[in-house]
């Protein structure tokens, strides 16, 4: 009675962790003497995709530092509370000291009818209009500021300062940041739909330059399948080739992006100090550099296990 | 070891290659098929070595029925197959040794046992100071004498060869018959397809002829 399978040769065996060095390392060998036949496509397949990369990435790191930057501003809560121009000051001090009695960790600052209409003043555009006017337009206001950045504690103070008699409007001034954040959000859906299409076309470009290396070995992988060569076997050497191929530009892409970070900080810092702040491009972290280049070669790997098979597939070997 | 039951093989309405062929081989035998230019004889070979699968008929090699392998199981059956082919069919980008060496190295062994079989294998077909050369340096006649080296380095239960002697003049021709002869001896079954009426006349043994994908003659 014939047998179902035919038996594993005997020689073959040896220890896991030595099979498994060997077969990596001859793979690895062969990807080495495969880019050295063509380094030129293989550099610039990798620069593909380090661009490719960096596009994600770059908007990624602005929109990490985006979110610090705005999570700083969101942890204070600014209330602004305007008073009649006429209202004597020590009643508004008599209102701030109130504040301060009721709620921990305020800051209450008092802009005074004449303080505003200077800061007006300092605005060029508004120069001409409060010449031609009479007498000072403008309201005096208490602006609050809260450490916390509990909403509900912003309510409670606006809800103290509509209670009192004298205030004529209340502003709870919170609605740009919501607006900025939703910007942010949006910054965040155009990465991840940039991503997915980055990685789309990486599976194609990675894909194609493996299948067309597949192709040009079609003579010598008919003969590695007719001496018992497995699919595994075909394979490996090529998924290490997608493989460098994807971590090489994912190093590459690393080092574009902390370019690109580099010369944002510096176009950031300038603008910032127009507005008088200060405000640092943080780079991306280690981790994000070390997952970018893993994701990137896993990527590569992906891409040229399925173009492997599907030319194995078509070779009907 | 080898067991073909009325095998047949169809490649399209009107084109047999073979028809109910049935023969054994069996360990440790040596058997010449022989036949006109496309009377079948690639077609056996490329059965047994499961390149093919038939379109009628059992075959059976070493009590495993091919058609019945799995593709992991086919690579594996494989394995234990030398083989050598008419056009040689090396790779040009390789070494000589490379070339060796590469049935061992799809079937994993260690490094230094790939080194020490492959340079045996050399040393049998007399190739061993060509161990480093490119195979385009190499004549046609050592070129198939590297094709035999690499069929014969695994050291395999079944060893099949397609004119293995083609580009060989007598002397070369009787040095690789007996490296076949050797392997013979320790139990290993050997299919020589050939024209080569010097060869099988010359080597007595069983010869099988095929004649427009019949087995005309089994003696």
């Amino acid at each position: 009675m014939p047998n179902s399978r035919p038996s594993v040769p005997s020689q073959a065996k040896q220890s896991l962790m030595s099979l498994l060095l060997q077969r990596h390392a001859d793979a690895a060998r062969q990807t080495v003497s495969r880019i050295r036949s063509g380094p030129l496509t293989a550099s610039l397949i990798s620069l593909v995709i380090a661009v490719a990369v960096t596009l994600p990435a770059s908007l990624l790191l602005i929109s990490l530092n985006l979110q610090t930057h705005l999570g700083k501003l969101n942890e204070t809560s600014e209330i602004t509370a305007y008073f009649p121009s006429d209202l004597p000051e020590n009643r508004l001090s008599e209102i701030s000291e109130h504040l301060h009695t009721q709620f921990v960790g305020i800051e209450v600052s008092y802009v005074s009818t004449a303080l505003a209409l200077a800061q007006l003043n300092e605005v060029g555009a508004f120069q001409l209009i409060l010449d031609s006017l009479d007498n000072n337009p403008l309201p005096a206001a208490l602006i609050v500021r809260t450490d916390e950045p509990s909403v509900a504690t912003a309510r409670k103070i606006e809800k103290v300062l509509l209670n009192l008699a004298e205030v004529e409007l209340v502003q709870l001034d919170t609605l740009w940041l919501q607006k900025l954040l939703a910007w942010l959000r949006l910054l965040d859906s155009l990465t991840s739909a940039l991503t997915i299409i980055v990685v789309g076309g990486l599976l194609l470009i990675i894909g194609n330059t493996v299948g067309s290396s597949v192709q040009n070995k079609r003579e010598e992988i008919r003969i590695i399948k007719q001496f018992g060569g497995t699919d595994a076997f075909v394979r490996r050497p090529f998924l290490h080739f997608g493989f460098s191929l994807g971590a090489a530009g994912g190093i590459l892409a690393c080092l574009l992006t902390a370019g690109f970070g580099h010369q944002l900080g510096i176009a950031a810092k300038a603008l910032a100090l127009l507005y008088q702040a200060d405000f640092v491009v943080v780079g991306l972290s280690y981790g994000q550099n070390v997952t970018m280049i893993l994701l990137s070669a896993s990527i590569g790997g992906l891409a040229a296990f399925f173009a492997v098979s599907r030319k194995i597939a078509s070779f009907g070997l | 070891m080898i067991e073909f039951e009325n095998v047949s093989m169809r490649y399209g309405p009107g084109r047999e290659a073979l028809v109910n062929v049935s023969f054994q081989i069996n360990r440790g035998e040596l058997v010449f098929l022989t036949g006109h230019s496309g009377a079948g004889k690639s077609t056996v070979l490329r059965l047994i070595l499961g390149l093919e699968t038939c379109s009628g008929g059992n075959l059976i090699v070493r009590k495993t029925r091919i058609k019945d392998l799995s593709r992991s199981d086919l690579a594996l059956h494989r394995r234990q197959i030398g083989v050598v082919f008419q056009d040689h069919q090396l790779l040009h980008d390789r070494s000589v040794g490379d070339n060796v060496a590469l049935p061992l190295e799809i079937a994993e062994f260690p490094q230094r046992e790939v080194k020490r079989r492959v340079r045996a294998a050399l040393d049998k077909v007399g190739l061993l100071h060509k161990e480093k050369c490119p195979p385009d340096h190499l004549s046609s006649g050592e070129q198939q004498r590297v094709g035999i080296a690499r069929a014969v380095v695994s050291r395999p239960h079944v060893i099949l060869a397609d004119e293995p002697t083609g580009n060989l003049d007598p002397e070369l021709s009787a040095n690789i018959m007996s490296v076949f002869e050797q392997f013979r001896s320790v139990g290993v079954s050997i299919l020589i397809a050939s024209h080569d009426n010097f060869l099988l006349s010359q080597f007595r043994h069983r010869t099988l002829t095929l004649d427009h994908g019949r087995l005309r003659s089994n003696a």
